[in-house]
């Protein structure tokens, strides 16, 4: 009974995907005689097993096919959708036999009806069903018998079993050692074997879980057909690499992430037949899935030749639903802009529809695909299409992990995450880790990144560590974001076994689940994506570009909140400087600094000249006392400057300020009577009175020609 | 009729408690154990238990007891349950004792705390009170986001809650 349920399922699977091929090209006798043995065998299993009214419907099938083949018509939609009602009715058919072992009570008369008529007339029928309801699909829960079963090679299965015998005698060879005379050497040869045999058979068994993307995508071609039609559209689904393997878990959590970005595709981005002929493109729409292997990962992209996402529009919308200012919004990338679509409750408004829309939005697919350890990325061009591409790991039951150490303690990291391991010397600790009172960010080539502290993130640590004995710093990916962690000391990598964390333990986010290390101890496996959702407030600013456009020279009062570098100047003086404005932040021995004739200063920097600024005698607007002032500081720190890199249209200004100290995230709310060159107006920032400095103000008192043909 | 159940008991701090044997898969002598930083500080960490990863409780804390010199080879108590094994930790075993269900008697009126909601009774043994617990409320009123207990013995456990 068991057999015939999974076979007759196999061919109501393959009896859909033959009458859907069969639409697309109507009148091939190949395709016809395929669905007739399909249909053959069910009929006559049911038949053998009495199932009579199965048997029945499977009867009038081939009799409308059998028509079909003497050309007396062709498959057209009506009678395709009819066949399709058919496969509908035998699966929810077996489901019902799986569970009670009898064939349903049902009346198949009006379906019998449906099959007769398609047969009898010979002009296209009238529809007789209602439009499907999308989403609503009656074959959605119809998969639980077959996904609990799997399809093993049996070769593979061969090759196991023989793994198996050497992993026996592995095992009683050292069993031998530990009661025999000798031990060292007979041990360590018996557990070399060991290891290699264990390692053959992890391989074999993880094979054994692949499982063709395919086994997903098979669903899609009935599903694109049926939201097409709902929404009046033409799409063909082009299918790539449907053999590319993924392990068994994978290939089931990726199914809803993919119907979700399928929807959308079909409903949003594929126009109807008469705008795509308006906009010179082929009336049928296509939507293309594909599959491939890259670099231990499966690479899935999802592609439609559509209109394409308007990042115009996002921006908009981000900017109504209050996600970010109108000034945020106009600064951020294309790239940026669209991975805003990714943000919780952001949809595109005007484009709500029955089909998509419906509070499930993309960060839910996000999340999703990062739950199973993977990443999603958008590429829009408008008027061309949308292409995602999720790339997700091979499998997670066993992966490669770096062991780091923390205060005594080992934690593993997943290499996926990885991207290099740095290893700094006190001294060069100290030049490239600038301190900004609770956060540290490192310069690494020319980019600056956040520091997490792992010691003081598990808060079993300080937040800013002793630079005196250099630091070992492990950099990140996580998602869009990367970071550096900075840990006591590395070990070795080892392959581990991931286990979940206890359900009250689920909440904390660092942790990505538990394993046991090699001697028998467990370790935490930490999650590279939760501590990079905890840098957030420092990581996003500083990493991103500054952009092209520079911002108007004396910037409206706009009430909102800002990310500010706060500095010191002078004594006691505190400046704060938009961090949007800060390019880099940078440690300049004065070595490097040159002075020409009108006390204009230069420094080497990166193989260019950077003119420099002291924000100092700007704002105190008294040059000399500030010189002896700074002059006074120079031996104080350390013979070098403290600069802040900032960008003008093209040329990059140096501001040298005393120390760098904070960077506070602040409402800004200017009190303007202070106004004096090189001030926007001052407020209170952290409990001290902050002067704003104004940039552009600053550079002009001391670099005027700087700036005349690059600001508007 | 008379309901007989067998009893594990063992000792935390002055007090003798009582699990129904049913629930106690093991004992197990001082495990190697590590630690979660950012968990409750009921959470004395995470053991390995023949390959599965097993939470350890500290029982003193999770029953708000006074924090006293637990002993250093402290012995556990693993309990079976549906979601896996959990282990408590406790200060030293005691015998296997015999209850009648009879002679459980209710929780004295003047015992509040958290204390209250994890014993199903208590039962008078010829020299002193032993104190049967509940095996599922000690596990399961476990939760590192609402327990408001935690955050102020561990300063990083709020930070972890963000």
């Amino acid at each position: 009974m068991r057999e015939f349920l999974l076979e007759s399922r196999e061919h109501v699977q393959s009896i859909e995907a033959t009458v859907l091929e069969l639409e697309a090209q109507p009148g091939s006798q190949a395709l016809l005689a395929q669905l007739f043995r399909s249909l053959h065998t069910v009929k006559g299993t049911c038949g053998f097993l009495g199932f009579t009214r199965l048997e029945g419907l499977m009867h009038a099938a081939e009799e409308l096919l059998g028509l079909a083949r003497d050309k007396r018509f062709t498959l057209e939609r009506e009678r395709v959708s009819t066949l399709l009602a058919l496969a509908d009715a035998a699966r929810a058919a077996l489901e019902h036999i799986e569970a009670t072992g009898m064939e349903p009570a049902v009346d198949y008369a009006a379906l019998l009806a449906r099959l007769a008529g398609a047969a009898a007339s010979s002009v296209p029928l009238e529809a007789p069903e209602a439009p499907p309801v999308p989403g609503l699909l009656p074959w959605r829960g119809s998969s639980t018998g077959v996904d609990s079963k799997l399809r093993v090679d049996v070769a593979l299965l061969d090759r196991l079993m023989n793994l198996m015998g050497e992993l026996v005698l592995a095992r009683n060879r050292i069993l031998q050692c530990t009661t025999g005379p000798t031990l060292g050497a007979d041990l360590a040869t018996a557990s070399q074997r060991l290891d290699v045999v264990t390692t053959q058979v992890q391989q074999v068994v993880m094979k054994t879980r692949l499982q063709p993307v395919g086994q997903v995508w098979n669903r899609f071609p009935r599903l694109v057909r049926e939201l097409a039609h709902g929404c009046g559209k033409q799409v063909r689904l082009v299918l790539h690499g449907a053999d590319t393997e993924l392990d068994k878990t994978l290939v089931e959590a990726l199914h809803d992430p993919l119907t979700h970005l399928l929807r959308n595709a079909v409903d949003h981005g594929v126009e109807t037949p008469e705008q795509r002929v308006q906009r010179g493109k082929p009336p049928v729409g296509s939507v293309t899935l594909s599959a491939s292997h890259e670099g231990g990962l499966v690479h899935l992209g999802m592609s439609d030749d559509g209109a394409g996402i308007d990042v115009q529009r996002v921006r908009q919308v981000a900017v109504q639903r209050g996600l970010l200012t109108a000034d945020q919004a106009a600064r951020l990338s294309d790239a940026d802009a669209l991975m805003l679509i990714f943000m919780p409750g952001f949809s595109t408004a005007e484009r709500v529809t029955s089909l998509s829309g419906r509070g499930v939005g993309m960060d839910v697919v996000r999340t999703q695909v990062e739950r199973i350890g993977g990443t999603v990325e958008v590429h829009s061009r408008q008027g061309l299409g949308t292409t995602f591409t999720l790339k997700i790991p091979l499998t997670l039951a066993i992966i490669p992990a770096l062991l780091v150490t923390c205060r005594g303690d080992r934690y593993a990291l997943p290499q996926a995450s990885l991207r290099e391991v740095v290893w700094l010397e006190p001294d060069q600790a100290r030049r490239d880790i600038t301190r900004l009172q609770d956060a540290s960010v490192l310069r690494l080539r020319g980019e600056l990144l956040p520091l997490v502290v792992l010691a003081s993130e598990l808060g079993v640590g300080p937040a800013a560590p002793k630079l005196d004995e250099g630091a070992t710093l492990v950099v990140l990916q996580a998602g869009e974001r990367t970071f550096g962690l900075w840990v006591d000391a590395i070990h070795d990598t080892e392959e581990i076994v991931v286990k979940p964390l206890w359900k009250h333990l689920k909440g904390l986010a660092c942790y990505a689940g538990a394993t046991v290390l090699g001697d028998g101890r467990v370790a935490l496996i930490l999650d590279a994506m939760g501590l990079g959702r905890r840098v957030g407030a420092v990581s996003e600013a500083p990493t991103h570009v500054v952009p092209e456009a520079a911002p108007p020279v004396a910037p409206a009062p706009v009430d909102t909140r800002e990310r500010v570098l706060l500095c010191r100047t002078g004594a006691e003086g505190r400046v704060a400087i938009p961090l949007s404005r800060v390019a880099r932040l940078e440690e300049l021995p004065l070595t490097e600094v040159e002075h020409l004739s009108g006390g204009m200063e230069l420094a080497r920097y990166h193989g260019q000249l950077l003119p420099l600024v002291r924000v100092a005698s700007v704002l105190e607007a008294k040059s000399g006392a500030s010189a002896r002032l700074t002059e006074g500081l120079r031996h104080a720190v350390d013979a070098s400057l403290s600069v802040v890199v900032t960008t003008h249209a093209d040329t990059r200004v140096g501001l040298v300020v005393d120390a760098i100290l904070d960077v506070a995230e602040v409402e800004v709310a200017l009190q303007r009577e202070t106004r004096r060159a090189g001030v926007l107006g001052s407020m209170v920032v952290l409990d001290r009175a902050t002067e704003f400095l104004d940039v552009e103000g600053a550079v002009r008192a001391v670099h005027p020609e700087l700036l005349a043909g690059g600001a508007p | 009729m008379i309901t007989l159940r067998q009893l594990c008991s063992f000792h935390v701090g002055e007090h003798l408690f009582g699990l129904d044997i049913e629930r106690v898969q093991e004992i197990l002598l001082p495990p190697p154990l590590t630690r979660v930083p950012g968990a409750p500080p009921e959470v004395a960490g995470l053991l390995n238990l023949r390959g599965q990863i097993v939470p350890a409780i500290d029982l003193r804390r999770r029953l708000e007891l006074p924090e006293g010199a637990s002993p250093a080879d402290a012995p556990h108590v693993v309990l079976r349950g549906e979601d896996g094994a959990v282990s408590l930790r406790v200060d030293a075993i005691g015998d296997i004792l015999p209850l009648e269900d009879a002679a459980l008697a209710p929780l004295p009126d003047n015992l509040r705390g958290s204390l209250r909601t994890m014993l199903l009774g208590v039962h008078a043994l010829p020299d002193r009170l032993l104190l049967v617990l509940s095996a599922d409320a000690v596990v399961d009123g476990l939760t590192p986001t609402s327990s408001p207990s935690a955050s102020p013995s561990l300063p990083a456990f709020s930070q972890e809650s963000r």
